[in-house]
């Protein structure tokens, strides 16, 4: 039959080219392995690299993320880390590796996870001085890693460096690019100035790149989120800008986001939970005395802030003693969800649909848990592990 | 004016369109139901032919293809009845069959009827040894012994005890 070798067809097999349908056919055949394979579960999908050679390539290429758990950072004498899966399902295993960065990753002072961004993370040493500190990019599912280029101070450059952020998005390119946010000093309005200083990955042996010109912003640049390639910075004191920075564009500047939206009543400074997930920013402004809330999603042309889901946690939790660990957006609209802490260790899942919620996590000890005034800072707040073969 | 006697003849009229298989078989089949396919779609607007050559789908295979089709382009049955023909649709076909069928799919442009066989196909797959999914797809092993084995070294995660499948 006229199909019979189609799927284990080479470059050379003349013969049955002439029979095939369409003329490149081979690369038909690799987009249908891509159906199937987006379509496995990330374990199996990994045992398929060894069929062959096309098969590996194939899949080490796949831009497949799915977000299936959370990485939490409690700072002791050492930074520790524990891992808790979303599914109680077994057969959608973590690698058992995940939460041990700071084994494989080779640094004698240990390892601090700064930002999780659609499967990489950006790292630093952990207890080394400023002036000691390393910067790794690493892939906590396949155990990759590389070191990022130093940062020094040079030219009258400050070496202040105020936040340090990826840019990672493995389906507009499979490069990432890291922001560093410098602190120059005082400009003529007695404000800060700022400027970006960018490492691609692209650029074979790398180096920081000034970009640029300084200005001035009042926001948590330690706490960067990245969406549609660019980095949002949210403005700490509610009346200020918050502002966004995309290292892709040709245009080296930040530009002004909508503010997000702050409940009436509430303290000048935010409380908020901001982050992304599979392509929608999230903002929910959490006001501690309520159960009930919005959560705000970014329009992609940034025109507003809108709500897009309503949270009632009144029938979940008997008091207002919460935090926010994340939002997680499903492929399919009914499979989003909230991860909620409602007392240190226990963790709930919070279907944003139905309103439907499980327990997911509760554990003894402090490893679980969310940074909240009642926890102390001890706990930072959780980052979203996302399977992900992308390369270092 | 449009009467109601008028609708009968009007139907009976409906287009259709005859699609040939490699093996030589005709099907007869409205147009209606051509038309969700992409690749169908496009040769009907390029040309008034009725008769459609397809030169590298078999007969059986494309007897499945229509019968989706067909049931989707009835205008009679719910989204929902719909979901359960596709579920029903691909349960208890052969490996080889979806084979056969995700290539078809993929031909005719017919993309929800591929991405359903792609997901069979990938819930047969998922707990099978890799030497099986090299003898279905017929593929050769082009890694060395060692090559093959540092591969699975550095995913040895994915290679726990779980028992996997050879039939």
């Amino acid at each position: 039959m006229i199909l019979k070798n189609t799927f284990s067809k080479t470059a050379d097999d003349e013969a049955t080219k002439a029979s095939s349908y369409v003329d490149d056919d081979l690369l038909q055949i690799d987009d249908l392995f891509r159906e199937i394979f987006l379509r496995l579960p990330f374990r199996s999908l990994v045992r398929m690299k060894s069929v062959c050679k096309n098969w590996n390539s194939i899949i080490s290429d796949l831009n497949v993320n799915s977000t299936a758990g959370l990485f939490f950072q409690y700072s002791d004498v050492n930074t520790c880390y524990a891992y808790v899966p979303f599914s109680l399902d077994k057969s959608k295993d973590a690698p058992p590796f995940v939460n041990q960065i700071n084994k494989y990753i080779k640094d004698s002072s240990g390892i601090r996870i700064l930002q999780s961004c659609n499967g990489l993370m950006l790292c630093r040493s952990d207890r080394a001085s400023k002036n000691h500190r390393k910067y790794y990019i690493c892939n906590p599912t396949t155990k990759e890693y590389s070191t990022l280029p130093r940062l020094v101070g040079r030219g009258g450059f400050s070496r202040t460096i105020r936040g340090l952020n990826l840019a990672f998005d493995p389906s507009k390119s499979p490069y990432y690019k890291v922001v560093c946010v410098r602190e120059l000093g005082l400009c003529r309005a007695k404000e800060h100035q700022y400027q970006f200083e960018v490492y691609s990955s692209e650029t074979d042996g790398g180096i920081w790149r000034k970009c640029g010109e300084p200005f001035t912003a009042q926001v948590n640049f330690k706490h960067g989120v990245c969406w549609n390639g660019a980095i949002h910075w949210i403005s700490i004191i509610c009346a200020e800008k918050s502002i966004y920075f995309n290292p892709y564009d040709k245009l080296m500047m930040p530009k002004v986001m909508p503010t997000p939206p702050v409940s009436d009543g509430h303290f000048s400074t935010r409380n908020y939970y901001f982050g992304e997930s599979h392509d929608h920013l999230h903002y929910i402004d959490v006001c501690r005395m309520v159960t009930g809330f919005k959560v705000y999603e970014m329009k992609k042309d940034y025109s507003e802030w809108f709500s897009k889901y309503r949270v009632d946690l009144s029938y979940v939790v008997g008091y207002y003693l919460f935090s926010i660990c994340t939002v997680v957006r499903g492929k399919k609209e009914k499979d989003s969800f909230l991860v909620l802490q409602v007392n240190p260790g226990k963790l709930i899942r919070y279907n944003l649909v139905c309103g439907t919620f499980e327990t997911i996590c509760e554990a003894s000890g402090s490893m679980v848990q969310v940074h909240h005034p009642f926890t102390g800072p001890k706990a930072e707040f959780p980052l979203q592990y996302i399977e992900s073969l992308s390369r270092v | 004016m449009v009467t109601t006697d008028e609708k009968g003849p009007l139907t009976a009229k409906k287009k259709s369109v005859i699609i040939r298989s490699c093996d030589g078989d005709e099907f007869l089949v409205s147009e209606s139901a051509a038309v969700l396919s992409t690749s169908l779609k496009k040769i009907l607007e390029e040309k008034e032919d009725r008769l459609i050559h397809l030169s590298d789908i078999d007969n059986k295979t494309l007897a499945m293809v229509i019968a989706y089709l067909s049931t989707h382009a009835d205008d009679g049955l719910s989204d929902d009845l719909k979901r359960s023909f596709d579920q029903e649709f691909v349960s208890g076909k052969e490996f080889d069959v979806l084979k056969y069928l995700v290539l078809a799919t993929d031909t005719l442009q017919v993309t929800c009827l591929c991405y359903t066989v792609a997901k069979k196909m990938a819930d047969i797959m998922k707990n099978k040894l890799v030497e099986w999914v090299r003898r279905e797809f017929d593929i050769q092993n082009d890694y060395t012994p060692e090559a093959e084995a540092e591969i699975r070294r550095l995913d040895a995660w994915a290679w726990d005890d779980r028992q996997l499948e050879d039939d």
